[in-house]
């Protein structure tokens, strides 16, 4: 008898269904709203599960930090419409004309200023595929790589402090706040230049991933490089100024930052003899399009992670890990093993505040290092927003490059989630990557 | 047997959950094991904001909060969660259990939820005041000083007091006030409490702390039930509820003292904070704005003056004589921490 | 085929190159010209749902000028005016939550929300008209009906009792935002139906209207 199940099986059942049921093409949004109907129904009854939703809806709704999402896209679009955004990634493609997978080291430079400057997934990704891809196109990158470098790179916000999930974190472990942003510097840094070893590396290997320009297109004459170069890079440094600066001189909320940039943006266009009404009105359209298709799926997929929680599943894989009699590191390496397996049907944030507490009073009895373990776990949670099937980089990616196959950007994020292991695998045996930067700064 | 989950506000570490847990496990002793409360998380299953919204529809039986987190449903909510200014009235938060125990309070509260039309039956569990005026970049010597600085305010009408005498008051989510400190796109903030505040770590970047704020001078965390399942219980059982809650005020009283007095002690002599007095023209012009904002309050809402009056009622008479004995209360303990001092 | 998406509109050259990865898009606008042999009263229903969602489009994007404007007056009065205001937190996290809701049909007639469709692509035109229809009725149409009463009795509650947001200093009515939420829905239910009737000409003729 099916109705024999217990709700914690339910919650297993779901995701199996989940991950045969997007891949049949209906929009994602709408088929994990159906799903979590349905399994939450049969859990613990439809209008229960009718009310949740109502409610991950509006609390999407209502998440301010996320307003930077809108805010960041049409920033990307008005710089795009105005092509100055072009501009920059071409000087950079000049400036090392002969160096294979250059764009790849422009992507992840922009990416590691946007990590340290917000913590919004959605905006990096989304900003960084309307910056660089229509450049890498015509350049003839490979699409793997491309796309895994910029859903990869787009993740490195939420490691690099400042950090909404450490934030999150830092209660929750009981480690000041502080303490974490301090250890995740150098792992944020170390990621980004695994990924860079990695991109860069493929194509001085097999330079057909990302071609150097071809001789002929490269300008003789130096100063005209450097011309180039510089015209390129003044509309973006404006613009950074604007709002990646407004946040880190202090002036601003990343989401304020957003904002700032969004108005620097329509300025920028002004002092170009850029701006048009229509062509602004055009870039308003495109950002309500590309905003609510992330928004949209975001709050879908917080009541698909809503329902999977309230069926007790990941609370009844945790008790089972939990009793195994275990020594500290391997408990520490089940716990990361977990926190990978979640993160292909969950997001970080379920993952933090449901598995984290029933862990740590475990870890603290073993005797583990809070700081160490808290950072294992960021590295280890940013590969949920790179394991399809409920990726949102890839999707947010697809948004803004229609064009590439999302087949394909599952392939170039699967590559990085093995980057990403490595750089797990390297904070695990080398704990000071982590724990030296918040000594050495506050003491202890 | 019955399982009660109870979806908290705040993480599961944090002081208040102990307390919970403890109030839990006196429940199901009392109970023989047949009524087991089970705490989740904040975020669990709703967000923060629906917690109430899941218990009246039964999608979770129980939740745990700060009754003035529900002041967006009815304003009288802040009178019984976190009273500024001590409800105008000079109420302490003993003086406040005073009123609620014995002088009409926990039945106009049992009336909140029904003014609410919320389906649960809520019981009072921590009296966790006072909190801590907070923390400050420089340190303040008046009132025009704190003007000086952009703070982080705590919602709803305590914070919308600091506006009303002219600070600085800026609305932040929990998220972005610590980095917002460290970048200073604010200069000072308020938290709760030592234990709490050290947890979150304002020490490592702020190192002027105030305790003695009107904000949040009373303040009450509540548990409540889906009324349905609270009257699936059994008499016996329900009373047991009842009188786990009623210990329970006495022993969250006990374990805060302690607990934030260690916290402070570790700020203070560890972390190198400095400990200031508030300026006294703070409590004068807080006060006056507060009661300008009750009385606005009670002119618009009719079970919000209903509530003020009984509070004021009460005052009138115990207010007095509490204030008087805790004069000595207060003048005794000071000697002896500036005894502590001189040692 | 209708194109659609952000990056590349209006060139028809960029269209055909990319032109089968945007399936996504193949449901026509407003304004795409539907096939003679389609019944006329779904022709004049599709065409009627299809403006009026492009319509909620129209308006909807412009919610976002008033919250660059919130963000920015914010930082200029904080920083230079020691000035800082309640009302541009609460106001933009309002005006986002309510525009991404509101344009949620815009963008279902739009053709816009993903899908992971590397399979689905390889389909014959008159099975992918059969699975969107099956799935519009079976499977979007229930969510979004059940959503729609939820949303609508969330936010009668809410109005009925001047709901203010209890975590905000500000403390704004939250309402509009509730109603906001149960709207969006209804768009959606409605494009629903201008998609069904759009799947079931694609399973039925074998080709998409355009
Ligand atoms: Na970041
Ligand atoms: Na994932």
């Amino acid at each position: 008898m099916m109705f024999e199940f217990s709700n914690e099986i339910i919650g297993l059942l779901m995701i199996g269904a989940m991950l045969f049921a997007i891949f049949i093409g209906f929009p994602i949004s709408f088929t994990l709203i159906f799903l979590g109907i349905i399994f939450g129904a049969w859990g613990f009854g439809i209008k229960l599960t009718i009310f949740l939703m109502t409610l991950q809806f509006y609390g999407s709704m209502m998440e301010q930090t996320l307003a930077a999402v809108p805010l960041f896209v049409f920033m990307g679009f008005m710089m795009e419409q105005a092509g100055l955004m072009e501009r920059l990634f071409s000087a950079v493609q000049l400036m090392l004309a002969r160096m294979k997978g250059s764009l790849f080291v422009a992507v992840l430079f922009v990416s590691v200023i946007f990590g340290a400057a917000t913590g919004i997934v959605g905006a990096s990704v989304t900003i960084l595929g309307i910056m660089a891809a229509k450049t890498m196109n015509k350049s003839g990158y490979d699409v793997r790589l491309a796309s895994g470098t910029i859903t990869a790179g787009g993740t490195l916000g939420i490691l690099i402090p400042p950090s909404i999930m450490l934030v999150v974190m830092g209660p929750v472990l009981e480690i000041p706040v502080t303490d974490l942003f301090a250890a995740a510097i150098i792992p944020g840094v170390m990621m980004a230049v695994l990924y860079l070893v990695y991109s860069v590396g493929r194509c001085w290997i097999n330079p057909s991933l990302g071609p150097p320009l071809p001789e002929d297109m490269i300008p003789t004459d130096r100063s005209v490089i450097w011309r180039e170069f510089f015209l390129g890079l003044v509309p973006p440094t404006i613009l950074i100024a604007f709002a990646l600066g407004s946040i880190l001189s202090g002036w601003a909320t990343p989401t304020e930052g957003a904002g700032m940039g969004a108005f620097g943006s329509i300025i920028l266009t002004l002092m170009y003899g850029k701006f048009s009404t229509k062509k602004t009105y055009d870039a308003l359209i495109k950002t309500l399009e590309i905003s609510v298709l992330i928004l949209f799926l975001v709050a879908a997929s917080n009541f698909f992670g809503a329902v999977f929680s309230r069926l007790g599943t990941p609370t009844m894989i945790t008790e089972i890990l939990l009793s195994m009699d275990l020594s500290a590191g391997a408990v520490v390496l089940l716990i990361l093993a977990l926190i990978f397996l979640l993160g292909w049907p969950l997001e970080w944030v379920p993952i933090v505040l449901i598995i984290l507490p029933i862990l740590q009073p475990v870890l603290i009895e073993l005797q583990v290092d809070m700081v160490w373990f808290a950072i294992l776990v960021a590295v280890c949670l940013q590969t949920a927003w790179l394991s399809p099937p409920v990726a949102l980089s890839a999707y947010f990616l697809k948004g803004v490059v229609p064009e590439w196959d999302l087949k394909d950007i599952y392939l170039g994020m699967m590559q990085f989630m093995v980057i990403q292991l490595i750089g797990l695998g390297l904070v695990f045996m080398i704990p000071a990557l982590a724990t030296w930067l918040p000594r050495y700064i506050y003491g202890n | 047997e019955t399982t009660i989950r109870v979806q908290s506000v705040i993480p599961a570490t944090a002081d208040e959950i102990v307390m919970l847990k403890d109030f839990a496990n006196d429940v199901r002793e009392l109970t023989d094991g047949e009524v087991n409360i089970e705490v989740l998380p904040a975020g669990s299953v709703v967000g923060v904001q629906e917690t109430l919204d899941a218990v009246d529809a039964g999608l979770i039986e129980g939740g745990f909060a700060w009754t003035h987190y529900w002041s967006g449903k009815h304003p009288a909510a802040m009178l019984f969660g976190s009273p500024v200014a001590g409800g105008g009235v000079g109420m302490d938060n003993i003086a406040f259990m005073s009123w609620f125990l014995s002088a009409g309070g926990k039945e106009l509260y049992e009336q909140l939820w029904d003014e609410m039309d919320m389906n649960v039956v809520g019981f009072m569990l921590q009296p966790v005041g006072p909190e801590a005026l907070g923390w400050f970049k420089e340190p303040i010597e008046s009132m025009a000083d704190f003007r000086k600085y952009r703070f982080r305010t705590p919602p709803g009408i305590p914070g919308q007091t600091y506006k009303d005498i002219g600070v600085a008051s800026v609305a932040m989510g929990g998220g972005d006030i610590l980095p917002a400190l460290e970048k200073g796109t604010i200069d000072a903030a308020e938290w709760c409490c030592p234990k709490p505040d050290s947890v979150f770590g304002f020490q490592k970047v702020l190192k002027h702390y105030y305790l003695q704020g009107l904000h949040q001078v009373v303040v009450n965390a509540d548990l409540y039930l889906n009324k349905d399942v609270f009257n699936g219980l059994t008499p016996l059982q329900q009373k047991a509820i009842e009188v786990a809650a009623n210990a329970s005020l006495m022993k969250s009283m006990a374990y805060r003292i302690h607990e934030n007095g260690k916290a402070l002690d570790k700020l203070v002599n560890e972390d190198g904070v400095i400990l200031h007095d508030t300026p006294a023209d703070y409590f004068t012009e807080y006060m006056n704005a507060a009661n300008k904002a009750l009385e606005k309050n009670a002119e618009e809402n009719e079970f919000f003056a209903k509530v003020w009056q009984s509070q004021k009622d009460f005052a009138k008479t115990a207010v007095p004589f509490w204030a008087g004995a805790q004069t000595s209360n207060a003048n005794l303990g000071r000697a002896y921490a500036d005894q502590l001092k001189n040692e | 085929m209708q194109q659609a998406q952000g990056t590349a509109v209006s060139n028809e050259d960029d269209y055909l190159d990319i032109g089968d990865e945007l399936l996504a898009g193949a449901h026509g606008g407003p304004n795409a010209p539907l096939p003679d042999d389609m019944h006329p009263l779904a022709k004049r229903t599709i065409r009627a749902i299809d403006t009026f969602s492009d319509w909620q489009g129209k308006v909807v994007c412009l919610m976002v000028v008033p919250i660059i404007f919130a963000m920015v007056y914010e930082v200029i009065a904080r920083k230079f005016f020691i000035a800082p205001t309640l009302w541009s937190f609460d106001i933009s996290r309002m005006l986002y939550g309510m525009s991404f809701m509101l344009g949620a049909a815009y963008v279902l007639m739009r053709g816009l929300h993903i899908r992971a469709d590397f399979i689905y692509r390889s389909f014959p035109v008159r099975l992918q008209g059969w699975v969107d229809l099956l799935l519009y009725i079976f499977l979007f149409m229930p969510g979004m009906l059940f959503l729609l009463w939820a949303g609508y009795e969330f936010a009668l509650k809410s109005y009925l009792q001047n709901e203010t947001a209890g975590d905000s200093t500000w403390a704004p009515i939250v309402w509009p935002v509730k109603i906001a939420l149960a709207l969006g829905v209804f768009f959606l239910v409605l494009q629903g139906i201008s998609e069904i009737l759009k799947s079931w000409y694609a399973a039925t003729r074998g080709r998409w209207p355009k």
